[in-house]
């Protein structure tokens, strides 16, 4: 076991001094980036897809104006908070 | 609560229980199968699948140990119902939810089964299966610490009346008693969390004289409203943690791979209702923390020098709230918990019956008419409850800390779960081989990293972030290289199960209702 733990460590060690020597600025970036990327990908998505199973083709049945609703709140905590 | 409750009090509180059982009951009159008593009959309407997978979420582990942590960590507490909602739940309603919706399954397992065969059905669903009803136990176990701090009861008579109250419309009336009373209890649990926020944030002076009163403490306080914590924060929740383990693993694990998020959404009576409840679950979402973090700010400034952040709600209802609103807040209290057992109660039922003890019926090779399912399910329901209130006591023992005892649980499974659903979906060329692989390896590597002898291998105190993260990592590897390795799966067998197939190809669809009618024609 302690075989395991020292190559574990020797693993896990330079990855954590690593994290540790960035700035938390980067976590902001990378928060944003979470929330930006798959809204984005959702943005791109058919519309045709988006409405199945949709009684009516009504404008605020196009859920990819949800996801931009849904998201932006997130989007201003993390960037200004 | 240190506050004694009024005969006012008591009068909220009986209405709250009568009217959530009664609603409960009265939606039960509608269970005629075994699809009304799984999926609510694919009735649900896109607000209550939203609301009833906000308030699920929400039990044991908000509103006391949210707002503990909030107390001795600060708001970086609040990432967890924050970054641990989107960008999951927009992943989940436009990859994940399509799939189950439309491929007809019941359950996670089953939906894997078909991807991955009858190997991986049956590990997932064993694994599910205990870990649904080893949570079961920690929810009716945080209902009775309420019950015995408010009222005073006995430990077993608290279990044993969560576990009756709840029991009576979950196994009467099947999903749609649960979503339709989460409905009525996320009402209840914003009016009463929305009442100890006013009363605490008017108390403090507001916002911003709260922030600078909590900052002037000293540098212990520094941190206290920031989101990002460094890396090496002793705290459970480095940046690095947040992002990788929490924002990319463990939350869209938890909603895209979790039984009770994915059964509402299967319960919706439309693909769009689906989907749009699980996005408006994400809306409802940004207010949560508002209601169970910001009374862990308040407190530090109200009840200072708490040795358990987890006393600092009870605390400030003992201080701010008069009666009548102290029995509202309690009701809020057992509307969360409440909630959070009949959900993992519900979900747990059908994973057993569906993919337990339905399959060891099938393999007996005799017809299994509907009545009899339901039958089965309500009799699973009913010994999964006696179950989870036998296995409460145990935790009471075991465990200190409620909240991390359920993220250590999730941890096991939900990156391994996660890895080799992603992979099923977006990588044709994956297969069973490499996915049972993966999710062997994950799950033993986190077994192995949550040992004492691994203690300390992550700058955290509590590493269940890190420990998510690289058990993810390491099924998704495993799994590619496994798969490399073996024959892939033939074509003819994935139509329909992943994203470049289902996206818009009606051969698919059609290849998808086909394999569903084959599926309820074996079961039958």
């Amino acid at each position: 076991m302690s075989a395991l733990r020292q190559f574990l460590e020797a693993f896990f060690g330079p990855l954590d001094q690593l994290l540790g020597s960035l700035p938390l600025m980067t976590g902001r970036v990378a928060v944003a980036l979470l929330l930006l990327v798959p809204l984005v990908w959702v943005l791109r998505l058919d519309r045709e897809f988006i409405l199945l199973g949709s009684p009516d083709r009504a404008r605020w049945r196009d859920l990819r104006l949800w996801a931009v609703l849904v998201t932006l709140p997130y989007l201003a905590i993390y960037l200004f908070l | 609560m240190s506050g004694a409750l009024d005969t006012v009090d008591l009068i909220v509180i009986a209405a709250y229980l009568v009217g959530v059982v009664g609603l409960g009951l009265w939606q039960g009159r509608k269970v005629k199968t075994a699809a009304d008593f799984f999926l609510a009959g694919k009735t649900l309407p896109f607000w209550a699948v939203g609301m009833s997978i906000v308030v699920s979420d929400i039990g044991a582990t908000d509103f006391i140990a949210v707002a503990g942590g909030t107390y001795r960590y600060g708001l970086a507490q609040a990432n967890f119902d924050w970054l641990g909602s989107m960008p999951a739940l927009l992943i989940c309603a436009f990859l994940f939810v399509p799939f189950y919706w439309r491929s007809g399954v019941l359950t996670i397992p089953e939906f894997l089964g078909r991807r991955y065969g009858g190997a991986v059905r049956t590990f997932l669903a064993v694994c599910w299966g205990f870990i649904l009803l080893f949570n079961l136990g920690i929810m009716i176990h945080a209902t009775a610490v309420l019950l015995r701090g408010v009222l005073g009861w006995e430990p077993a008579l608290s279990i044993w009346v969560t576990a009756v109250v709840v029991g009576l419309y979950t196994i009467s009336g099947g999903l749609t008693a649960v979503v339709m009373t989460d409905v009525l209890q996320l009402v209840i649990m914003f009016l009463g969390g929305g009442v100890l926020v006013f009363t605490a944030l008017q108390r403090v002076g507001g916002w911003s004289a709260m922030k600078e009163a909590i900052l002037a403490q000293g540098p212990a306080y520094s941190d206290h409203f920031s989101l990002y914590l460094p890396h090496d924060s002793p705290t459970p929740f480095p940046w690095s943690g947040v992002v990788l383990g929490l924002g990319i693993v463990l939350s869209t694990a938890y909603y895209s791979g979790n039984q009770s998020v994915a059964q509402r959404a299967l319960g919706a009576r439309s693909e769009w209702d689906a989907k749009a409840g699980v996005l408006l679950a994400g809306g409802l979402k940004l207010f949560i923390p508002l209601l169970v973090a910001l009374p862990g700010l308040a407190a530090i400034l109200l009840v200072p020098g708490l040795e358990n952040g987890d006393d600092a709600v009870p605390s400030l209802i003992g201080i701010l709230l008069p009666a009548g609103l102290r029995g509202l807040m309690f009701a809020a209290f057992l509307a969360a918990l409440m909630s959070s057992v009949d959900s993992n109660l519900n979900s747990a039922t059908t994973l057993w019956t569906h993919d337990i003890v339905g399959r060891l019926l099938a393999a007996c090779k005799r017809p299994i008419p509907e009545r009899f399912v339901l039958r089965v399910g309500r009799t699973t329901s009913f010994l999964l409850l006696v179950f989870g209130a036998l296995l409460a006591p145990e935790i009471e023992e075991r465990f200190t800390n409620i909240y991390n005892a359920i993220q250590s649980v999730f941890s096991l499974i939900q990156g391994p779960t996660l890895a080799i659903l992603l992979l099923g979906l977006l990588w044709p060329r994956a297969n069973r081989h490499g996915a049972l692989a993966g999710l062997l390896v994950g799950v033993g590597f986190c077994v192995l990293l949550n040992t004492e002898a691994m203690a300390g291998l992550f700058p955290s105190e509590e590493p269940f972030l890190f420990i998510a993260w690289w058990s993810f990592v390491l099924s998704l590897t495993v799994t590619a290289i496994v798969s490399w390795l073996t024959p892939p799966e033939p074509a003819e067998k994935l139509l329909g199960l992943t994203w470049g197939s289902v996206a818009g190809d009606p051969r698919a669809q059609a290849a998808l209702e086909a394999r569903a009618r084959r599926a309820e024609e074996d079961e039958e």
